[in-house]
């Protein structure tokens, strides 16, 4: 019996001189102790999921791991801020969930996304016009990747032109870094925001119009789907998860090209790479670095070890996207590598990302243009000059500077 | 058993292939579900059943 591992704070630290990837102990602890105890802020220490297959056996079994936070053991994430997410999909069982997710599933297929192409490549072309414009150095943080994902919620969700910048300014500053000043204005924004969102679903119950909004009223407001509290959350929860999330996908993995020169060669050179190219960033970036949490409501052996019921579970995301079993050399970053869609970074299940069609096709437009666009794109100082943001509820950058 | 995929509903997710890899596969460039089994052996009908209850967009309808 090998003595227990000591017992840490989750996340773990990022290598001071390789802080892009992951710290080693995720690895060692898949290889060595894959179902484990880690703390991570809370009272209970919640087991901590690094396999592949035993993150199928938790996220594919939502009767017994619950996404409710009140339920016990739930695995709280240390200063989450409530200020937007409450009542959310994430946080919802079937089948509640069942029911609210269907209201916005028929909008982020495939399918349906898809013939949004046209429109993620046309602001793609425009937001790289403009940070070319902006001229060499500047932050690619601000300049692209926060203005992409926002410009196209913008029209997606059918926000008046007029009214575009005051809404990104919102939504901006309900993500700020967790100081007192920023959380301040944080709330102030959540509530403007809230409230024009109010406004917005108004108008377009007034008017009807061809747009994400537009069309649930039509399906499911009316028909008495869904209430209209319900849709004001699920909209909220629309920018929620496709803001801040893609923006931070969008500068970690342009950090992973600018570090890796030779694949953004052969991404210049070939962008019929880029769905890969996409898949590839998704998996090594993973920026829900507080993982998937669960309640145990039953107990269930995973891995070989019990879970009792009323423990917290957590799977670790960065973990189980370098599992060797499904991807071969798992450290490298490799546009080409087959597979690299099986990555869990938009979790896995019930409960996994509403929007991914519609991050796949942002991340795979914006890397095919990027670099054909902006072919001596580097950093403008070294890699210890880019601004990590590792404290808040996603993983990212604040700040990345380049030139050209 | 017999099952259909609503490609309508598809979200290229791939929780049916990592569910059940001998019934469910994915395009190359879209990642769209691919049917491999309409009605496979008995032995794969747990592996699809748990295909289908991990599906996000409930794609996948199962009959037996």
């Amino acid at each position: 019996m090998s003595d227990m591992t000591q017992i840490d704070e989750f996340p773990f630290p990022r290598d001071e001189g390789c802080p892009l990837w992951p710290s080693e102990e995720y690895a060692r602890r898949r290889h060595e102790e894959p179902v484990s105890r880690v703390r991570s802020g809370t009272d209970n220490d919640p087991w901590l999921i690094t396999r592949y297959a035993d993150a199928i056996a938790v996220l594919g079994n939502p009767a017994a791991f619950s996404q409710d936070p009140l339920a016990p053991g739930y695995p709280h994430r240390p200063g989450h801020s409530e200020i937007l997410t409450s009542g959310f999909l994430m946080e919802i069982d079937p089948p509640l969930h069942t029911r609210l997710r269907g209201v916005v599933n028929d909008e982020f297929s495939v399918r349906r996304i898809g013939g949004h192409a046209e429109l993620v490549r046309r602001v793609v072309s425009q937001v790289l016009d403009d940070f070319l414009a902006s001229g060499s150095p500047a932050d690619l943080v601000s300049g692209v990747a926060y203005r992409l994902p926002g410009l196209v919620i913008c029209e997606l969700l059918g926000v008046p032109y007029e009214d575009k910048d005051l809404f990104l300014n919102w939504i901006t500053l309900c993500f700020g870094p967790p100081n007192e000043e920023s959380q301040k204005q944080a709330a102030v924004a959540a509530k403007e925001f809230a409230d024009y969102v109010d406004e917005l679903l108004t108008q377009k119950q007034q008017s009807p119009s061809d747009d994400i909004i537009g069309r649930m009223v039509k399906n499911s407001l009316e028909p008495g789907t869904v209430s209209r509290d319900e849709l004001l959350t699920l909209i909220r929860s629309l920018v929620v998860g496709g803001f801040d999330t893609t923006a931070n996908t969008i500068s970690l993995g342009t950090l992973a090209f600018l570090l890796h020169p030779e694949q953004m060669a052969a991404l210049r050179d070939d962008s019929g790479l880029a769905g890969n190219a996409a898949e590839e960033v998704l998996r090594v970036t993973a920026i829900t670095h507080l993982g998937r949490r669960r309640a145990a409501r039953k107990d269930v052996e995973v891995g070989g070890t019990l879970i009792r019921a009323g423990e917290g579970v957590i799977v670790s995301q960065d973990a189980v996207n370098r599992d060797e079993s499904l991807f071969d050399d798992p450290d490298r970053f490799n546009i080409e590598r087959t597979g690299a869609r099986r990555h869990m970074s938009f979790g896995f299940g019930i409960h996994l990302c509403v929007g991914s069609p519609l991050a796949r096709l942002e991340l795979k437009e914006l890397f095919a243009q990027m670099f054909v666009r902006i072919p001596t794109l580097s950093l403008a100082g070294t890699r210890n000059d880019v601004g990590y943001k590792a404290d808040g509820n996603i993983w990212g950058l604040q700040r990345l500077e380049v030139r050209w | 058993m017999r099952i259909t995929v609503d490609l309508d509903k598809c979200i290229a997710a791939g929780s049916c292939v990592a569910a059940a890899s001998a019934v469910f596969d994915q395009r190359d460039d879209d990642g769209m579900v691919v049917l491999l089994q309409e009605d496979p052996a008995e032995s794969d009908w747990e592996s699809a059943r748990l295909a289908a209850g991990v599906c996000p967009s409930a794609a996948i309808t199962i009959d037996d």
